[in-house]
């Protein structure tokens, strides 16, 4: 009873998390302010190339809306997913030794499910590129 | 546990064994592998197996499995089982669907059996990621892909509100922990003779919010009609059944655990009821698609079905049971009629494919205008039965939402009643082709009309 009265004091109110609150106040008054300041005393000349998309600072060739092999998305998909499996192994390297046998066996099963959708990938033909 | 062992194997062999193979017997094996986890769960939940001894590596605060969470597991199974079997397709090469189906089906058993509130988030992403998946797996139909696209941008929003929900639930609570929940803020809340705590307020609107999108209550229903018209007949059969059953299932469990502050979240569930209901049976009448119809009815079932949130209790499950058994039943024989008689096309699925069947197919009319009384809750059958139980146990502490409930099935009346017309009024010159797997509507008809007879045997059984 005693435990649950000190959580309910220790708790977080709404009222903490007002400097949160001032601190986006800020943020976006800054954006705000210095967009309009520039816009109200900077002159403004319209060109053709001005009003262009900015990509990266070369001339703009062709449409990006242009039909592309979905093999492309299949393998960035599949990067994407081996990619994340590395990302786990990070803190699992990190803590091999005091996580012991349960975290190998956790991590072998994470690996063998793993490699079922990889072997499944494998054989549906996904990683056929010429086909 | 054990059904979410034995479903992730079988779809991992499903999988394997089906590469560049036709579909159809993969079908027909899973769907009697759904029936053995049906009986084993059945099994589990009278007590006449033990299975505690599969789960005692897996953590221990995770997930529970009692006799009501081994039963409604059982419905869940069951029903992916009809819809497997009943749905059979013979045109698919490769597997991946049935596979996709049974992962999530193990997304909706986690969310029965959740303890802990991350349990219930993975189950929830298990059951969804699957299913933008199959909401677009008829990749050649536009409106199928539009509804894959529409239901993942949802699904990702709702699920983000939800998950926010969650962040402030664990602010506010101290603990993920449904029983931990459970006692604390009715216990406070006693104690001090506070008001609860702001941020448990916040979170239980927002947790609700992800789950009244899952079950399409009203304000969350606009994705829910044309995501089910776009996708494929079987999928959008799993869709509202399975998803819904299991988001009332987690739905009632974590308000159960609010119980105790009842008053401080009983009165937008009662808005949202009432809005669904007739939302719902309001705009299902101005619809001439079967699917739409279905879809703004089971939205409707939703409303009706949100009562039992406000009055769940550890000891009133078989409310709930007998409810999603009938509507989830009675629905998908509806649709499965319908597909099955305009087998060619999936486009534009409308009442005109029941016209002339009580001439042709007696026995089909007939057993189709037993579901349509199902459905909409005409005696002799489970769907009046549960409709019985709910309501009459509401009618104590919110008599204004059972009065309204009862306006929303006099007006369902009216969009139900097109089956039976175009069936039994309108001969025209349709060339309705025969209804296969017949005796799966016999039994499935056999089952609605034993639960609304014998309805207290059922009650008997299911133990409550």
């Amino acid at each position: 009873m005693l435990d649950l009265l000190n959580l309910r004091t220790n708790m977080s109110t709404p009222e903490s998390y007002i400097p949160i609150l001032l601190q986006m106040g800020v943020a976006v008054g800054f954006v705000v302010l210095t967009l309009s300041i520039s816009h109200l005393l900077g002159p403004s000349r319209k060109t053709a190339k001005k009003e262009d998309n900015f990509e990266c600072g070369i001339e703009i060739k062709g449409d990006a809306r242009f039909p592309v092999s979905v093999k492309y998305f299949l393998s960035a998909i599949l990067f994407v997913l081996f990619d994340v499996e590395v990302i786990f192994f990070y803190p699992y390297a990190v803590n091999f030794k005091s996580m012991g046998w349960d975290g190998f066996m956790a991590v072998l099963a994470f690996v063998s499910i793993f490699l079922m959708g990889f072997l499944y990938v494998w054989k549906r033909g996904a990683l056929e590129w010429e086909k | 546990m054990i059904s979410i062992y034995i479903l992730f194997i079988t779809a991992v062999l499903v999988l394997f064994l089906g590469l560049n193979k036709s579909e159809t017997k993969f079908g027909y094996f899973t769907s009697l592998i759904l029936i053995l986890t049906t009986i084993l769960c059945v099994a589990g939940a009278k007590g006449w197996m033990n299975f505690d001894k599969l789960s005692t590596w897996a953590p221990q605060n995770m997930m529970f499995f009692g006799p009501s969470e081994y039963l409604f597991t059982a419905l869940i199974t069951f029903i992916v089982a009809i819809v497997l079997w009943i749905f059979a397709e013979n045109k698919e090469i490769g597997t991946d669907r049935i596979g996709l189906i049974l992962f999530a089906t193990i997304g909706a058993i986690m969310m029965i059996g959740y303890q802990h509130m991350v349990v219930l988030f993975l189950g929830l992403e298990t059951l969804s990621i699957p299913l933008f998946v199959l909401a677009g797996s008829d990749r050649e139909r536009l409106s199928s892909n539009e509804a894959a696209i529409k239901y993942f941008l949802m699904g990702a929003f709702s699920t983000a509100i939800f998950l926010l929900g969650i962040a402030f639930l664990y602010g506010g609570t101290g603990t993920m922990e449904l029983q931990a929940i459970g006692l604390k803020p009715s216990f406070m809340h006693a104690l001090e003779g506070m008001a609860t705590p702001v941020m448990i307020r916040i979170g239980l609107v927002l947790v609700s919010i992800g789950l009244l999108f899952k079950i399409s209550a009203a304000p969350f229903h606009f994705w829910s009609p044309d995501v089910y018209e776009g996708s494929p007949n079987r999928i959008m059969a799993f869709m509202s059944t399975v998803v819904k059953s299991a988001a009332f299932v987690a739905f009632s469990k974590l308000m159960l655990a609010f119980s105790g502050v009842k008053s401080d979240w009983d009165y937008w569930i009662v808005a949202i009821a009432i809005l669904t209901i007739l939302w719902g049976n309001i705009a299902a009448l101005k619809q001439n698609s079967v699917k739409r119809t279905l879809a703004y009815s089971s939205i409707a079932h939703a409303g009706y079905l949100l009562m039992y949130v406000l009055i769940a209790t550890e000891a009133s499950d078989f409310i709930l049971f007998v409810y999603l058994l009938s509507y989830a039943l009675s629905s998908i024989a509806l649709l499965a009629m319908a597909h099955q008689l305009q087998l060619d096309t999936e486009e534009n699925l409308n009442f005109d494919v029941f016209k002339g069947l009580s001439k042709k197919q007696p026995a089909m009319a007939l057993l189709l205008a037993i579901f349509v009384f199902s459905t909409a809750g005409i005696p002799v059958t489970a769907g009046f039965a549960a409709k019985f139980y709910l309501f009459s146990s509401t009618f104590a502490s919110y008599p204004l939402l059972v009065f309204v409930g009862l306006l929303g099935s006099a007006i369902s009346i009216g969009y139900y009643f097109k089956f039976i017309k175009s069936a039994y009024l309108e001969t025209g010159t349709s060339d309705n082709r025969i209804v296969e797997n017949r005796w799966v509507y016999w039994l499935l008809a056999m089952v609605l009309v034993a639960v609304g007879v014998f309805g207290a045997v059922v009650l008997q059984f299911v133990g409550v």
